[in-house]
């Protein structure tokens, strides 16, 4: 299987995509979903 | 303003006189354990009641107002799936015609990626293995996409959190049941990543190595818990400091317990012990194979709640050092006689609650309709209110 996302050289990418977010916090709620995903 | 701040201090009081031994409460703190059950006794579908948060907030607040408990294990913000399913993959399935909610043991984790996850680190491991796997991304495009999506609906779920949280602490006067959780590692792989089945096999076939997995881990699943615990001040916004759930436990024997779990255990309890925290503990399933590590907890700090364990055994066997909670058998609230309900919590106020310790719930998760019906609850609710301690 092909390798989707780099870690973390892909962070910046997928926080690119939360243009509705402040930009200084697009990081941050991307990270924070590492607490949130798997577990529910 | 209504006397909210002052009710929530009261009930606030009654956890803490019960957990802390101050003095008597002056009466039987009740907690809810109603989950997905609020739903169906307030006239919805779980499909209308859990995937509408307009719907899901006015059911909480229908519960509250009908049998008003003292706190609620749940207030209606427990259900991501709207969230879930818009990152990719929702693993609940909810049959309404037939009044079912399931959730599906998956295994995103399988015990061949141990190697890689300790080689990669479990936030690496995080975002190049388990995303992708969970949710079906083919490409860094659909990534992107679905995680705009799901952090969107995200969004909207903590916008219901709040407004939810806030009727509850400052419209209702009811503190929340903790500010924060704490998880044993083995949980997060328990219900999380590999499943039941994986995890059976893994503490037989690759102890050594499953027990790498659980301290990589660690810091990741209790990020919060670690970093918060130091200095969070004490509020009546929510009973327990910390709250968190025992469930793996009921698939190991006492040397895999030993090994995968007590360390964590004890973790969290030597913590709330240290910053003079109130900590509350469910204990789903059996707690009849650990209770000679539970004698360690130290008194006036932990209400334990138990499921399938009979709670009069554990009162003698823990006697006054933690606040004895839960128990009430789901069988009574559902089709139990009047005289069936009364005797039973006399019995209960007899044996355990003469000392002001007992905290009241139910000993099952009140998900379907049968669990509970409403007349039997609301009797059982007034008789410990007005219970003279």
């Amino acid at each position: 299987m092909n390798k989707v996302i780099n870690y973390p050289e892909d962070l910046e990418k997928l926080a690119e995509a939360l243009d509705f977010i402040e930009e200084d916090k697009r990081i941050a709620t991307i990270k924070a979903l590492l607490g949130i995903l798997i577990l529910n | 303003m209504t006397d909210a701040p002052k009710l929530r201090q009261e009930r606030k009081k009654l956890f803490e006189n019960a957990v802390r031994r101050i003095e008597k409460p002056k009466s039987v703190p009740l907690i809810s354990h109603a989950w997905t059950w609020k739903v169906i006794d307030a006239g919805y579908t779980f499909s209308e009641g859990l995937l509408n948060y307009d719907n899901l907030f006015k059911i909480s607040c229908e519960h509250h107002e009908k049998y008003n408990f003292d706190s609620y294990m749940e207030i209606g913000t427990a259900f991501l799936m709207r969230v879930t399913k818009a990152f990719g993959q929702c693993d609940y399935l909810i049959d309404d015609e037939r009044g079912c909610l399931s959730y599906i043991d998956t295994a995103y984790l399988q015990m061949s990626d141990y190697d890689t996850l300790l080689e990669k680190g479990y936030e690496k491991f995080f975002w190049e293995n388990l995303i992708p796997a969970k949710f079906h991304y083919d490409s860094l495009e659909t990534a992107k996409e679905k995680i705009r999506e799901g952090v969107r609906e995200q969004q909207i779920y903590a916008a219901h959190v709040q407004r939810t949280v806030k009727q509850f602490n400052d419209v209702f006067g009811v503190p929340l049941i903790a500010i924060g959780r704490y998880m044993c590692p083995a949980e997060a792989i328990f219900w999380g990543l590999q499943g039941i089945k994986g995890m059976s096999i893994a503490m037989r076939k690759q102890p050594e190595k499953l027990a790498a997995v659980l301290e990589e881990l660690r810091p990741f699943v209790n990020a919060g818990f670690f970093a918060a615990i130091e200095n969070q001040a004490s509020t009546d916004r929510a009973v327990f400091d910390y709250r968190m759930n025992l469930l793996a436990h009921n698939i190991m024997n006492d040397k895999q317990f030993e090994k995968f779990y007590w360390p964590y255990l004890k973790e969290y309890i030597d913590k709330i012990v240290e910053y003079d925290k109130l900590g509350f503990i469910f204990i789903q399933g059996t707690a009849d194979r650990i209770m000679d590590y539970l004698q360690e907890i130290p008194k006036g700090h932990f209400a334990v709640m138990f499921e399938n364990t009979d709670i009069f055994e554990a009162k003698k066997k823990l006697k006054d050092k933690v606040a004895i909670t839960g128990g009430y058998p789901c069988r009574l609230l559902n089709d139990g006689t009047k005289q069936e309900c009364i005797d039973f919590s006399t019995k209960i106020m007899n044996e355990i609650g003469y000392d002001g310790s007992y905290i009241f719930c139910a000993d099952k998760m009140l998900g379907f309709k049968n669990d509970a019906n409403p007349v039997n609850m609301k009797l059982v609710n007034d008789f410990f209110r007005s219970y003279e301690i």
